[in-house]
């Protein structure tokens, strides 16, 4: 009777103690699906990111500028404007798009005004350093220019009550040529978020 | 009966040989049934087939300098008994004028002249003074026999003074040859398969005018040693650019030096002056140097020039490829290929190792 009493005594211990580990180990992490749709508030979020670059992308690979391209033609991304009241990062939308259309193998990108300043840099050590075999050196001048460029904005419209918040996005994109100013390309994408109570 | 049969055979024989000489002749391949006028053999073609000689000339040039000219001349009548012939006193052989230091050219350049567009007389006896000019207060002296200037204003002489002042441009020109900016050329048409001869140097004269681009008379002369073509250029614009810019999006600037040349080219034929082909080229050398203007870089001229010769000798195929003078195979740069890549079937979100 009194080897139970202690066995179930021990038993009680080990429980108490495994719990309390247990509870000292932190929030619990596990891998989610990064294309999921996500829906925790009406802000601009990962999904609302997927499906603008989803949408322009395939809508820019499309058109008669690039499928009717003989060559590949050079794009550089220029300004996509942020309208809304929000902090969103314009750079991540372009920057997805640009991925996009790269791996179509269908347009080459030229480095944008963002990218400049460490081309130059580059060019600078390769060319003016004096360290590099001078048959190997990317010479400068030879930087392509690019015939069209990417630019657009997002905008958002919100309205709300008490119990409902209304959150319209409208992203528009354009591809104008460089040389002519005439805009040969352009699409938007519509996002409307509701949350109710 | 056996006759009449070899007649017909015979007669046979003879219609067809009539209508095959008739006929067309069967087309090869690449042969149109329309001529086509665009479609005729380059006469460079022709050139390398029949072996003619093309004599590159250095390019002409003619310099043209202007200075700014001030010429300024003083002439005295003297009327008096005993007193010689009024003869002209130069000013610029004398001193100048005390309240005017103003510069005077010794060249005969309006010397010769004696008219002006703004001659000033003077009219009024009272404005001059032979004692305000001390070169003529001596030519005076000398003339009238006088020492003093007391004693010469005691004598009764008149005197009609004329002075002339001129001003303008002097144009110099300078002809010669620029040496360097043929050799690419030469050697372009050495690379296509022609006959490149020498052409003698064209030494210009001191009294050297226009005639120093006629190139007929150089042939006719035999200057460019029996070709069958001459190539004839002539400068018409040499630059030396140096322009510095911001590089927008950086903290960089850009320095640019550039060398760029207009040369207007004339291929004559040699047998009936005929000119073939003619055209304006342009050659640019080009140095880019980022942050060059605050570390006070120095370009080198040697590779500009050899840039600039280069490009020259493209844009001059470019030109003969044109008006079909050579084959556009030297004319045209090499094409890269076709950027278009295999687009990835694969998902890359996933990482993969790829073994040889």
């Amino acid at each position: 009777m009194k080897l139970n009493h202690q066995k179930t005594s021990t038993y009680i211990f080990s429980v108490l103690a495994a719990l309390s580990l247990a509870a000292c180990s932190g929030p619990q992490v596990r891998y989610g699906d990064a294309k999921g749709v996500e829906t925790i508030s009406v802000d601009y979020g990962s999904t609302d990111l997927q499906s603008i670059a989803e949408a322009m992308a395939r809508s820019l690979l499309q058109s008669k500028v690039i499928s009717g391209s003989k060559d590949a033609p050079t794009v550089t991304v220029a300004d996509v404007k942020n309208k809304t009241s929000e902090y969103i990062d314009t750079r991540v939308i372009t920057d997805k798009i640009r991925t996009q259309l790269l791996k179509s193998g269908q347009v080459r990108f030229a480095v944008n005004i963002n990218e400049m300043q460490s081309q130059v840099d580059e060019l600078k050590r390769q060319n003016q350093s004096g360290l590099y075999k001078n048959s190997t050196v990317s010479k400068t001048g030879n930087m392509q220019g690019a015939k069209y460029r990417i630019e657009g904005s997002i905008s958002s419209i919100i309205k709300q009550n008490k119990n409902i918040k209304d959150v319209f996005y409208i992203f528009n994109l354009n591809l104008i040529n460089n040389e002519s100013g005439l805009i040969e390309w352009a699409d938007e994408k519509e996002i409307r978020k509701t949350a109710t109570r | 009966m056996r006759i009449s049969h070899i007649h017909s055979v015979y007669l046979i024989g003879l219609a067809t040989l009539i209508l095959s000489g008739c006929g067309t002749p069967p087309l090869r391949s690449g042969q149109t049934l329309l001529s086509n006028p665009f479609a005729q053999k380059p006469i460079g073609e022709t050139i390398k087939e029949e072996q003619k000689s093309i004599a590159v000339t250095n390019i002409f040039y003619r310099k043209e300098g202007a200075n700014l000219k001030y010429v300024e001349e003083i002439s005295n009548k003297y009327d008096s008994s005993g007193v010689p012939p009024s003869t002209p006193i130069d000013l610029r052989e004398s001193e100048k004028q005390p309240s005017e230091p103003k510069t005077i050219d010794n060249s005969d350049v309006f010397a010769e002249s004696q008219s002006s567009a703004f001659p000033i007389k003077f009219t009024n006896p009272a404005d001059f003074k032979p004692s305000d000019y001390p070169g003529i207060q001596k030519e005076l002296e000398a003339r009238l026999g006088k020492t003093s200037p007391e004693s010469a204003s005691n004598t009764a002489v008149n005197i009609a003074s004329q002075q002339t002042k001129k001003s303008g441009f002097e144009t110099k020109a300078e002809y010669g040859q620029l040496r360097t900016f043929s050799a690419a050329i030469r050697g372009l048409l050495i690379k296509a398969g022609y006959k490149v001869v020498q052409a003698n140097p064209a030494v210009p004269t001191s009294s050297q005018g226009d005639d120093f681009f006629h190139v007929v008379e150089r042939i006719k002369a035999g200057e460019f040693n029996s070709a069958d073509y001459v190539m004839f250029g002539v400068l018409g614009e040499m630059s030396f650019t140096d322009n510095s810019e911001t590089i927008v999006g950086t903290k960089s600037t850009s320095q640019q030096i550039g060398l760029d040349l207009i040369v207007d080219f004339s291929l004559i034929d040699t047998k009936t002056y005929q000119v073939v082909a003619s055209f304006l080229a342009e050659g640019s050398g080009k140095e880019i140097r980022i942050d060059g203007r605050g570390n006070a870089f120095k370009p080198s001229m040697a590779k500009l020039m050899k840039q600039a010769s280069t490009n020259l000798a493209e844009d001059v195929a470019k030109h003969l490829a044109d008006q079909n003078f050579v084959t556009s195979k030297i004319a045209e740069p090499e094409i890269g290929r076709n950027y278009k890549r295999k687009p990835y079937d694969d998902d890359a979100s996933t990482l993969k190792i790829y073994t040889k």
